[in-house]
């Protein structure tokens, strides 16, 4: 197992970076892990340098009167690795996140 | 809208703690971020309830995973960075760092040397399957006397009326002629060479405790039936390997046990110990008892419940606690001494764990206390040694601390890279400690052994394992541990209390250390004498002890007296057959060249023991009502001449009174002075209760005063010490020894040999008279100095011990002392430089440091008489004839180590008047 193999968790993390949750929580939210898993997952895909980490600009935040979040992005390679672990997990491939965390418009 | 839960932010706040310090601010910003910012989302989803807060607090506790997985980020942290910088500071000055590094290893070393040696015995669990589950069982006599032996009936009714174990099996040691080899007369050990070491055990012996066998069988039930019937063993697997070149076809091939043919039946797999450290080079079935036992209590044992003759070893069931193994064993013990009332007997049991060779009870930790402070001590000195150092460096860094300082480290910052440093060397130290100590034992191990008066074949069955395992590894961490704090804590504290603008100056080394670092100096040497000196007390106590036991006269001749002793074995059926060989083995001893006088008696001296028996004095109603238990042995008429013993009155046994077997007896000075204080015992009767069993004729009151046989007295003798040296008899009687025909009080007595020069050779030439007498028989000869010299043998080693412990600490101690003498001269050179510039002459600056230094010697030396008097209680147990505050044990200490410490001194002191006053002037 060399460093650039992606477990399935990994890859569903990945992949559900890719389809637009930017943030530990809502990753968490939308793929039913746990946080004890996301976080380091997060860090080690990070490390990886299959993802990349911003924080939200300053503005925004205050404005909101709250501290900035730290948003996730999947890189280039990162993008490469998962196309190949897509190719691994079928059931990944078909897998179709929805486009929203709301509870209420989900139900819709 | 800044409404969060609290209880979030304080978790993540809480385990933020643990992250590294780079990283935390940023960690604990995206969690407290992630936190509020899905409270808001849930609060606008109107989903707040319950459910999700709890859910919410579950995913904040995922934290804490995140935050041990950023762990191995620390590498970047302060933690590293001190590391990495104490190294280079350590490889820097690499004789200071070599120095503290043996200093530490040599306290930390001496430590686990101990510690070892209390592992092997006391930790270490058994080599056994399910060590824990084994016990150990002790009797206890009615007044609270521990008796390690049961009688075979009582271990019947434990084996079979108990419920909490899978089994209790019954063992005991023997020592017999092992083989067809002559013993070797020669020899100074104990026992004759050509004996081995033997176990007889029960038939669930090795059931029980689980043994393998590497070859053959162990004993089958038939064969631990009826007595005398099955003469089989089982070898040792060590027996195996050395005695019979680990024969593979051994198995239904005999072997001699005491002149018996015994067929081997099996031999242990490697690695099975029995019990005890001294592993059996075989062992044989409890019925064969009376064939390798010689003479004692033969056939009588199987059912005389006052014979003492087995200890008890057990396993408990599954799950039965000792607790519960106890509680019915006492019951059991109840019921029997009910059964069987005699005050002779032990009428209580206590279960201990058999898991480890010995249980830290009251009776070992007399022993470990002292040892284990006066190791602490050395370890002590070491550390303030360093910590000596440590501070005479860190006068030397003063101005990068300022620095440091000045660039705005906090103080803490500070300390912790200083500790750091002496934790490092503290490390190496604990690393050069473990290689000293593991080094040092596969050395001395062997070294201690030989000079055991014992027979090499039982030396090499010594199965106490020293080799280093986890306990003694976390031993030594956490002992290092220690040392690097105490001597790092101070030197540490310090360097970061500076006087800023002073240091930066470089004042330090002009003007002399701060007032408070030399007190500091100035205190930690004063107790470094302090502990010194302490321990050389106690190493001199312990000394003089030795010196006053070996000048002690035991009241009779040891040098060139041997005695011999005829086993029955092969014989044992014959006892006039032995009386008869050895009337004859008597006369042939005194027609032998260099034998002076032959004597005869019952016990040998200096055994360690003696016979002893009530007595009463008609007319001393004291006596009568509670008799007085007297030291007795039956001697020969011609005994008293060649032990050297003097009839100071009256007169000895005629031969006539021999044949007769005449009542009369001849008793110690002491005796006559206790019983008779003012008058003449010569003439007096005594009773002596020698044959009477005290216990079948209990004494109640005056009037059932015991029908003893009556004695006159003949003669006085002078005082002796011939059970043990450090105990003089307080009473001591001699009886005639009965010249009947083969009646059991003569069997097993010891013909006593006088001769000219060293008994050696006589006891080589008897050796050969006997072996032409009857090949078949064997003779057991020992000379009295070896058991005399075998008894010092204790006092020997703890004054060795000792001493060895106190030099160490002295050497420690001085070398401390010099380097801190040494560190002041240098700090002061500028100083001496001035001084003699003015005109000071060279003794007066030697004078200088002589005075201060002896003046923190004279108040160590003050403090130490107090730590002498603590140490001296401590052995209060082993000195035997002297004070605990003996002056001159005190008083030729102090003067030895102040002679030392001044010396100390008076080497940095000298080189400081070498100094030439122009270069000292312009010293920085």
């Amino acid at each position: 197992m060399g460093k650039n193999y992606l477990s399935y968790t990994m890859a569903l993390i990945l992949q559900a970076l890719d389809n637009g949750y930017r943030y530990g929580f809502d990753v968490m939210t939308i793929t039913g892990l746990p946080s004890g898993t996301v976080y380091p997952a997060l860090r080690r895909l990070e490390d990886a340098g299959y993802v990349g980490s911003k924080w939200e600009k300053q503005s925004l935040a205050l404005a909101e009167q709250r501290p900035a979040r730290k948003y996730y992005e999947v890189t280039k390679v990162g993008g490469k690795a998962l196309v190949e672990a897509r190719e691994r997990f079928r059931l990944l491939a078909q897998l179709e996140f929805p486009k929203t965390l709301d509870p209420a418009r989900e139900a819709k | 809208m800044r409404k969060t839960n609290r209880i979030h932010l304080w978790l993540i706040r809480l385990i933020g703690v643990i992250v590294p310090q780079r990283l935390r601010a940023d960690w604990r910003q995206e969690w407290e971020a992630e936190l509020q910012w899905r409270e808001q989302q849930l609060a606008e989803w109107d989903k707040l309830d319950a459910k999700h807060k709890l859910e919410l607090l579950w995913h904040s506790a995922g934290a804490f995973v995140d935050a041990l997985w950023l762990q191995p980020k620390r590498w970047e942290d302060d933690m590293i960075q001190d590391l990495r910088y104490a190294v280079r500071m350590l490889l820097k000055r690499p004789g200071f760092t070599l120095i503290a590094m043996l200093t530490l290893g040599l306290g930390i070393g001496v430590n686990t040397v101990l510690f070892t040696v209390y592992d092997a015995f006391l930790l270490k669990p058994l080599p056994l399957q399910d060590p824990d589950s084994i016990v150990h069982l002790t009797g206890y006599s009615r007044e609270g006397q521990r008796t390690r032996l049961f009688s075979y009936q009582d271990y019947l009714d434990y084996r079979d009326r108990n419920t909490s174990f899978a089994g209790l099996v019954a063992v005991n040691k023997f020592a017999a002629p092992f083989g067809d080899d002559a013993p070797d007369a020669g020899s100074s050990s104990l026992l004759p060479s050509n004996f081995g070491f033997g176990r007889i055990v029960s038939g669930n012996y090795f059931t029980v405790l689980g043994a393998e066998m590497a070859l053959g069988r162990g004993f089958a039930p038939e064969e631990n039936q009826t007595p005398n019937t099955h003469p089989v063993l089982v070898l040792s697997h060590i027996c195996w390997e050395r005695k019979f070149q680990s024969d593979p076809h051994i198995i239904g091939k005999t072997v001699r046990v005491a002149g018996m043919p015994f067929t081997i039946i099996g031999v242990t797999a490697q690695g099975f110990i029995g019990t005890e450290p001294d592993t059996p080079q075989f062992w044989v079935p409890l019925m064969m008892r009376d064939q390798v036992v010689d003479g004692w209590h033969t056939g009588k044992w199987l059912n005389d419940r006052k014979l003492d003759v087995l200890s008890i070893w057990g396993r408990l069931k599954p799950g039965v606690t000792l607790a519960q193994a106890q509680a019915e064993l006492s019951v059991i013990a109840e019921q029997l001494a009910r059964a069987y009332p005699d005050p002779e007997r032990e009428t209580s049991v206590g279960v201990t764990s058999g898991a480890t060779f010995i249980q830290l009870d009251d009776g070992v930790k007399p022993l470990v206390a002292p040892l284990l402070v006066a190791v602490g001590l050395v370890l002590l000195i070491a550390c303030v040694n360093v910590t000596n150092m440590l501070l005479a460096r860190a006068a030397g860094r003063q101005r990068e601390m300022a620095v440091r300082l000045a660039l705005g480290a906090g103080r803490w910052r500070i300390v912790r890279q200083l500790l750091t440093e002496s934790l490092m060397l503290a490390g190496l130290g604990g690393a050069a400690g473990l290689l000293l100590a593991v080094w040092g034992i596969r050395l001395l191990y062997p070294l201690v052994l030989a000079q055991m008066p014992l027979p090499p074949a039982l030396l090499e069955q010594f199965a106490l394992d020293f080799s280093p395992d986890y306990r003694i590894f976390t031993f030594a961490l956490l002992v290092s541990l220690m040392a690097g704090v105490v001597a790092g804590l101070a030197p540490a504290l310090q360097s970061s209390r500076l006087n800023l603008s002073g240091a930066l100056k470089d004042e330090g080394s002009t003007f002399g250390a701060h007032l408070s670092q030399s007190r500091l100096r100035n205190a930690l040497v004063v107790m470094q004498i302090a502990v010194c000196l302490t321990l050389l007390i106690g190493a001199g106590l312990l000394t003089r002890n030795l010196q006053k036991l070996q000048t002690m006269s035991p009241g009779l001749a040891t040098k060139n007296v041997f005695t011999l002793s005829v086993t029955a074995q092969g014989v044992a059926q014959e006892p006039n057959r032995q009386n008869e060989f050895q009337r004859q083995l008597e006369a042939r001893l005194r027609g032998l060249p260099g034998v002076k006088s032959v004597g005869q008696a019952h016990r040998q001296p200096m055994e360690g023991r003696t016979l002893t028996a009530p007595i009463t004095i008609a007319g001393q109603e004291l006596l009568a009502s509670r008799p007085v238990q007297a030291n007795y042995n039956f001697v020969s008429s011609n005994y008293f001449p060649t032990v050297g013993l003097r009839i100071t009155r009256g007169r000895g046994f005629t031969a006539q009174e021999q044949q007769a077997n005449a009542p009369v007896l001849l008793i110690s000075e002491s005796t006559a002075r206790r019983f008779w204080p003012n008058e003449d015992p010569l003439g007096k009767r005594l009773g002596i209760g020698v044959n009477a069993q005290p216990a079948t004729t209990p004494i109640t009151g005056t009037d059932a005063l015991p029908n003893f046989p009556q004695y006159e007295i003949i003669g006085l003798t002078n005082d002796t010490r011939q059970r043990v040296i450090w105990r003089p008899d307080d009473t001591f009687l001699y009886l005639l020894i009965p010249t009947a025909q083969a009646n059991e009080t003569s069997k097993g007595s010891h013909l006593i040999v006088n001769t000219e020069g060293d008994a050696r050779a006589a006891m080589i030439a008897a050796q050969k008279e006997a072996t032409t007498l009857d090949p078949k028989l064997f003779v057991m000869m020992r000379r009295v100095e070896d058991s005399l010299s075998a008894q010092m043998l204790p006092f020997q080693a703890l004054a060795v011990l000792a001493g060895a412990l106190g030099a160490l600490a002295l050497l420690l101690a001085s070398i401390g002392l010099y380097g801190v003498m040494s560190f002041v001269v240098s700090q002061r050179t500028r100083e001496i430089g001035i001084r003699m510039a003015l005109g000071a002459g060279a003794h007066e600056v030697i004078k200088l440091f002589l005075r201060q230094g002896g003046k923190l010697i004279a108040i160590g030396v003050a403090i130490s008489l107090a730590g002498g008097a603590a140490i001296s209680t401590l052995l209060a147990v082993a000195l035997i004839d002297i004070s605990q505050f003996d002056p001159l044990a005190f008083v030729s200490v102090a003067a030895f180590l102040t002679i030392i410490a001044l010396s100390a001194c008076y080497i940095p002191a000298r080189r400081a008047t070498k100094v030439d006053p122009m270069t000292a002037l312009r010293h920085e």
